[in-house]
Order: C-alpha cells, then sequence, then structure tokens
C-alpha cells in the first residue's frame, strides 16, 4: 500500500482509533514476535525445530515434564487474566525496542528470558501509562498459563525482573507519540489508510450531496417559475414542502453509509487470514489444527475454551482487514524458540533461587540475572 | 547510576516524612556535599511503586534551575534511594519562619505566628514557580500535587518544584487518569468535580492558591471533604452555573442543589495586593480550566516586569525562546504594571485563551 509520509493529524487519528480496539491475535503474535527478537535465546534443542511456533492450550503429551508455554500463549495468558487493554499492551513495545537497543547484540538469554522481559515490559508500562495498575503480587499470579502447572514465576521473581529492566533501561520510561507511531506502525498504517479512504468516500458523497441539491433547487425554481404564471400564491406553498423533505432525504441517505463504515463488523472471513498460521505451523496437535485451519469458528472456539475475554477477532471493525493484511507482509512472524519438550528446570522458582550470584555487581552479572541464567552463555557473551 | 553504594551518604536529621518515603539530609562522604536522601520502603507486594517509577524516569530528563534535581538513584533490596540536591528548607516552612511583618498583627488573631511574605518575595517565588511550572508543561508533565510543602527554598532565595510522585506525562492517548489527585486545598474545582480529563491547567489552579497564601500565611481554601472544598471555592469565586460554565452539569460531581453564592472580590481577602497582581491571580484562579492563564502567559504578565527588567537578558531571553514570541514579550514588558496591565489580565480571564 502505498503511501506518503504520514502526517501528525493523521498518525493521531489513527493511533486514536487503534488505542480503542480490542486486544487482537494479531497484536498478540506481533508482540511475540518482537519480544523475542530483543535477545537470542537458548534453543532448547534441534529435534525441537519442526514443532508448532504455538503450542497447543491443552496441557502437554508430556505431562511428568514441566513445560514452558510459548511466548504467545504466556502472553494471551496474561491478556486474559489481567484484562490489561490495547494502550497499556501495546505501548510494552517502546520497551522492548529500547531493551533490544540497549542490549549488546551478542547477549543470549536462555528460553524464559524473554517470557520475563515480556512480562517486565508490561508491568512497566502498566506502572507509568495508569494512575492504577496492578501490584506485582497480582502479576504473578497472573503469570499462571492454564496447560502449564508448573510454570509461573514468583513474587520474588516478578519484583527482581522489573527491577533488572528498570536498570537495564536506566528508568528511562518516558513514552512520547513520537515512540508510540513508530512502534505501532504496523497497526497504523492500514488505519491510517482506511480513514483516509472514509474521508475521501466522504468527501465524495458531500460533493455528490451538494450537486444533487443545486440540481433540485434548480428544478424547484424553474419548476417554480414555470407555474408561477398560473397560481402563485398556492404554489408557493408546496415548493418550500417538495424542497424541505428533499433535504430530510438528503440527510437519511448520508447517515447510514457513515454509519457503516464506522461500525460494521467485519465479516467472519476476516480471521481467515494466512498471517496468523505461520508457514511452518505443523499439524502435530489438535490444537495447533484448529488454529492453522484457520475457520472462524474454530479460533472462536479456542478462544471460548481459554475463557477468553477478548473480543474475538472476527467482531473486530473491518479496518482490521487491512491491518491483518498487512501484518503478513509486516510482521514477519518468525516461529518462537519451541517450548514443547525437554522442559529444564532453570525456570522453576526454586532453582532461580538458588543461584548464587545475587550479588553480581557488574552490568554483565545483572544482566545474567535478569536473563534468567547465570550461566557460561552470558559469560561468553562479556 | 546504580555503582553508588547507601553508605556513600551519611544520614543525618529527618527532613520529613511523606506517604511513601522519608527524607533525610545526607552528607557525601567523598565530597561533603550535602544532599536530601528521598527513601522509599520497597513492599514485596507492590513491586517498585509506581509514583518511585515515574517520579524518577520524569526528574532524569526535567532538569531546569526551579525544578530539584536528582542527582542519583541507588536502588538496594528493600529500599530506593534517591538522591536529591539540599534545599535548606520548603515554603511551608519557610512562611510559618517568617517574622510578622510591622502592623500585620492589627489584622487580629487572622493567623498566629504566620504571617503573609513580602510582596518583593511573592513576586520572586511566584515567577521561579511558574518557570518551574512552564518547563514540566513545555515537556508535557503535569506535576499534579503544588503546594507549599512541595516548593524548595535555599539560602540564595531559590524556589525550586519537588516531589513529583504524582507527577504524569501527558500528551500521549494511553494514559489513564485518576482524579484522586492534588492535595485537597491546593485541587483545581474541575477535578473536584471528578473530571479525568484535565490538563497543564490543575497545576495553575494551586499556583493561584499558592499565591494567595503567600500573602496571607493561611491556605486560601481549607477544605476538609471534596464537597467542603468545593463549597469553599463557590463562595469566594460564585457557585458555577451551566450559565456561567456551560457543560459543568455533566461533570460526575456536579450537584443540583448546591448553594447560590455570589462572586466575592478578591481584594476583601487580599487588601495587601496590587492590582496587577490582582490580575494575574484572577487568571490562575478561574473555575473554568479553559479559562485560566497558562504558564507561559502568566510569566509575561505585566506583574512580572520589574523582574524581567531586573534579571535582564537572559530570563528576557528564556522566556521569549519559550514563546517564540520575542516582540509580544517586549510589548508586554513594556506596557508594565498599572490599569493597562490589570486590564490585561481582565481580558485574557474572559476568553482570549
Amino acid at each position: 500500500m502505498a503511501y506518503s509520509a504520514p502526517s501528525l493529524e493523521q498518525n493521531q487519528a489513527a493511533l486514536n482509533y487503534f488505542i480503542q480496539l480490542p486486544v487482537s491475535r494479531d497484536m498478540i503474535s506481533y508482540l511475540a514476535n518482537k519480544a523475542s527478537q530483543v535477545i537470542r535465546c537458548e534453543q532448547t534443542s534441534e529435534l525441537n525445530k519442526h514443532l508448532p511456533p504455538t503450542p497447543p492450550a491443552t496441557p502437554p503429551q508430556h505431562a511428568r515434564e514441566p513445560s514452558l508455554p510459548s511466548l504467545e500463549a504466556f502472553i494471551i495468558s496474561l491478556v486474559e487474566r489481567s484484562h490489561v487493554q490495547v494502550p497499556t499492551l501495546m505501548t510494552s513495545l517502546v520497551y522492548l525496542g529500547r531493551l533490544k537497543a540497549r542490549l549488546p547484540p551478542v547477549a543470549k538469554g536462555m528460553r524464559c528470558t524473554v517470557h520475563r522481559i515480556f512480562l517486565a515490559s508490561l508491568i512497566l508500562a502498566a506502572k507509568n501509562l495508569n494512575d492504577s495498575s496492578p501490584k506485582n503480587k497480582h502479576w504473578a499470579r497472573y503469570t499462571a498459563v492454564r496447560g502449564y502447572e508448573n510454570f509461573g514465576f514468583s513474587i520474588t521473581e516478578v519484583n527482581l525482573m522489573e527491577k533488572q529492566l528498570l536498570f537495564l533501561l536506566d528508568w528511562d520510561l518516558r513514552i512520547n507519540p513520537e515512540d508510540l507511531y513508530y512502534h505501532l506502525e504496523p497497526f497504523l498504517a492500514p488505519i491510517r489508510h482506511s480513514q483516509a479512504k472514509q474521508e475521501e468516500e466522504r468527501l465524495r458523497q458531500q460533493r455528490e450531496n451538494e450537486l444533487r441539491l443545486v440540481a433540485a433547487q434548480r428544478q424547484q425554481q424553474q419548476l417554480a417559475l414555470s407555474v408561477e404564471n398560473l397560481a402563485r400564491s398556492r404554489l408557493d406553498v408546496s415548493t418550500y414542502d417538495t424542497t424541505q423533505s428533499y433535504l430530510v432525504d438528503t440527510t437519511n441517505y448520508i447517515q447510514p453509509r457513515r454509519a457503516l463504515a464506522y461500525a460494521t463488523p467485519s465479516s467472519r472471513s476476516a480471521s481467515r487470514t494466512p498471517s496468523l498460521s505461520p508457514p511452518t505451523r505443523s499439524s502435530s496437535t489438535s490444537s495447533a489444527d484448529s488454529l492453522s485451519s484457520g475457520s472462524p469458528a474454530s479460533l472462536a472456539g479456542s478462544y471460548a475454551s481459554y475463557g477468553y475475554t477478548m473480543e474475538p477477532v472476527s467482531e473486530e471493525p473491518h479496518v482490521q482487514r487491512y491491518d491483518v493484511d498487512a501484518g503478513a507482509t509486516l510482521m514477519h512472524i518468525r516461529p518462537p524458540p519451541s517450548a514443547l519438550h525437554k522442559a529444564p528446570r532453570e525456570f522453576s522458582l526454586s532453582s532461580y533461587e538458588e543461584k548464587p550470584a545475587k550479588k553480581a555487581k557488574t552490568s554483565g552479572g545483572l544482566l545474567a540475572r535478569f536473563l534468567g541464567t547465570a550461566n557460561a552463555y552470558t559469560a561468553r557473551a562479556y | 547510576m546504580d555503582k553508588r553504594h547507601p553508605s556513600s551518604f551519611q544520614q543525618l536529621e529527618k527532613l520529613g516524612e511523606g506517604t511513601y518515603a522519608t527524607v533525610f539530609k545526607g552528607r557525601n562522604r567523598q565530597t561533603g556535599e550535602f544532599v536530601a536522601l528521598k527513601e522509599i520502603h520497597l513492599d514485596s507486594e507492590e513491586g517498585t511503586p509506581s509514583t518511585a517509577i515515574r517520579e524518577i524516569s520524569l526528574m532524569k530528563e526535567l532538569k531546569h534551575e526551579n525544578i530539584v534535581s536528582l542527582h542519583d538513584v541507588i536502588h538496594t533490596e528493600n529500599k530506593l534511594m534517591l538522591v536529591f540536591e539540599y534545599m535548606d528548607k520548603d515554603l511551608k516552612k519557610y512562611m510559618d519562619s517568617q517574622p510578622l511583618p510591622p502592623g500585620y498583627d492589627s489584622h487580629g488573631g487572622r493567623s498566629r505566628g504566620a504571617g503573609g511574605l513580602p510582596p518583593d518575595t511573592i513576586k520572586s517565588f511566584m515567577y521561579q514557580l511558574l518557570r518551574g511550572i512552564a518547563f514540566c508543561h513545555d515537556n508535557r508533565v503535569l506535576h499534579r500535587d503544588l503546594k507549599p510543602q512541595n516548593l524548595l527554598i535555599n539560602t540564595k532565595g531559590q524556589l525550586k518544584l519537588a516531589d513529583f510522585g504524582l507527577a504524569r506525562a501527558f500528551g500521549i492517548p494511553v494514559n489513564t487518569f485518576s482524579n484522586e489527585v492534588v492535595t485537597l486545598w491546593y485541587r483545581a474545582p474541575d477535578v473536584l468535580l471528578g473530571s479525568r480529563t484535565y490538563n497543564t491547567s490543575i497545576d495553575i489552579w494551586s499556583a493561584g492558591c499558592i499565591m494567595a497564601e503567600m500573602y496571607t500565611g493561611r491556605p486560601l481554601f481549607p477544605g476538609t471533604t471534596n464537597e467542603d472544598q468545593l463549597q469553599k471555592i463557590f463562595r469566594l469565586m460564585g457557585t458555577p452555573s451551566e450559565r456561567s460554565w456551560p457543560g459543568i452539569s455533566s461533570f460526575p460531581e456536579y450537584r443540583q442543589g448546591w448553594q447560590v453564592y455570589a462572586t466575592q472580590d478578591l481584594q476583601i481577602l487580599l487588601p495587601m495586593i496590587d492590582q496587577v497582581g490582582l490580575s494575574l491571580l484572577s487568571g490562575m484562579l478561574q473555575l473554568r480550566p479553559e479559562m485560566r492563564i497558562s504558564a507561559e502567559q502568566a510569566l509575561r504578565h505585566p506583574w512580572f516586569a520589574e523582574i524581567h527588567q531586573r534579571y535582564g537578558g537572559i530570563q528576557q531571553q528564556v522566556v521569549a525562546q519559550q514563546m517564540g514570541q520575542q516582540g509580544l514579550n517586549q510589548q508586554v514588558m513594556q506596557q508594565g504594571p498599572g490599569p493597562a496591565g490589570a486590564s490585561y489580565g481582565t481580558s485574557m480571564a474572559q476568553g482570549a485563551y
């Protein structure tokens, strides 16, 4: 979609529209993707790379091993439990971007590092943007993910990751409009596009109606002139009446059109977009099947089975369709590190807290702790 | 930042205690320099308080001579210590420590011990206060808790804004606002009426209340509850109606049965204020937020003409840069104090901005 550099007003209007949208699956995929790009993470094993990037919502097959939910599943669960809205949720992108810029490119984390980074970014966005926001003990509770009984962060861990992110960002939490325009561009562009089209259509309608009105008035005048010779007094009244009723018709004609343009829910097919299903999705699990099949019904079904409180994708305003289409090209969806098998102990609370390097003084040590690993990976990175 | 240890500072006497922090005087063991140490206890359930998160992130950016400067942040296991530049006292204590001006006690028991400040001091403090506010607003920050206790004074007569715990960035649509802001006595009527879409004008209302308090030594509207606060304001400023304030009936806290008061003359309450100062004050104490003068406009008010002259080019330049309207600035200063100045303020209050 070709466009010139957006004006401030266009970005403002698009952002104002965007923040009123319900949380969508697209947004979550985009967040998960961006979060996973913040730092390179340890892949669990070569064996896992063919697994579906989005793990099932159902309990994992190998129940005896604790496992890590995918980042996407983690975010979905957090959104569902915390009821976080789009403004806060999507502002965490700014912090993810800022952190990425600050981390050395060689920095490496372990599998649950991006989960920590995302959660800490979300908490800081919530605390910074809202006059009242959940306490960390609530956030700790929200980290439970259905189907992953051994997963979750303790209050101690949440406090620590928050503190570490504050340190890594050097308390630079300011959010400027430009930050939002930049980081939300993939979502704002299609909205701007659609808003521009609506405006065009509105102007066209307006011109059309003006022309029609002028034509009608001319007609009436001619009519009035032509009948004037016959019976002036009575016809004056009727002329007036006809004009009035025509005006009313005109307004009625405009209004439903505008209402349509703003509020019509998209057709259900909107949710059947290829961008939601990464190309490498395998069909090894039932839930992945239901997602990759792309059937709106099954998608809604999986939302429902989550007890999902967000609006289903199919109920979004039609602007989202552009969004989704654009997402396919703009998002570069990459399979996040899969986490179904070989569940390591590292991310469990106890083993994390056992780590001796708590008082590390260098930023490398702190970074290592934040990244959930005090081991050779980060040591090598520095 | 975090490299320093709390032990780098020798903790001296306690300076004050807030809701979420305790402030001590401290001395840098290396340099001997005095500092103010704000200790924030970290509650393990809450994590890092959002007040601290905002105060630190905002104050790192707001570097201005009328804003107290943050030197360091020390984050330890169970507390967060903010190291600020040391200031001698806050405006409240400063006013309380003022000797009564000669003849002042003839007002008879209106205040015990605390009198108003000398007019020159008030003007200087108001100018500095408004400069600090203008800088915040220019940087898209609302202070939201301006009161004498949060304005710090040093021995050089400098005034600086402090305590940004309630401060917030504005200008981005992703914010949500609470109306539980600003200490009751200094809270703007629109906030008292339940507005959550307030803006920079709430800080100006507080500044107006502070200006009046500097004259009398007593708070202008010492309400006890939200309702009482509104009533005290209406008693002086007049009870607003849909006619004087279109849209007022749609505020959450609007009530039909408010006692109807007529607008009083501020001069009666503040017999010591001059006419030009009064016009500035009434520009700040407008009930309708959109009628309140802005900090930048206030700095250009004729009441400050002599300060512009005394400080010379530098401050003028600062103001002019902020305005981007040097011409207007000079024009205003040439106007000088007097009846012309008074009408300038009045006309603004009537909707020029």
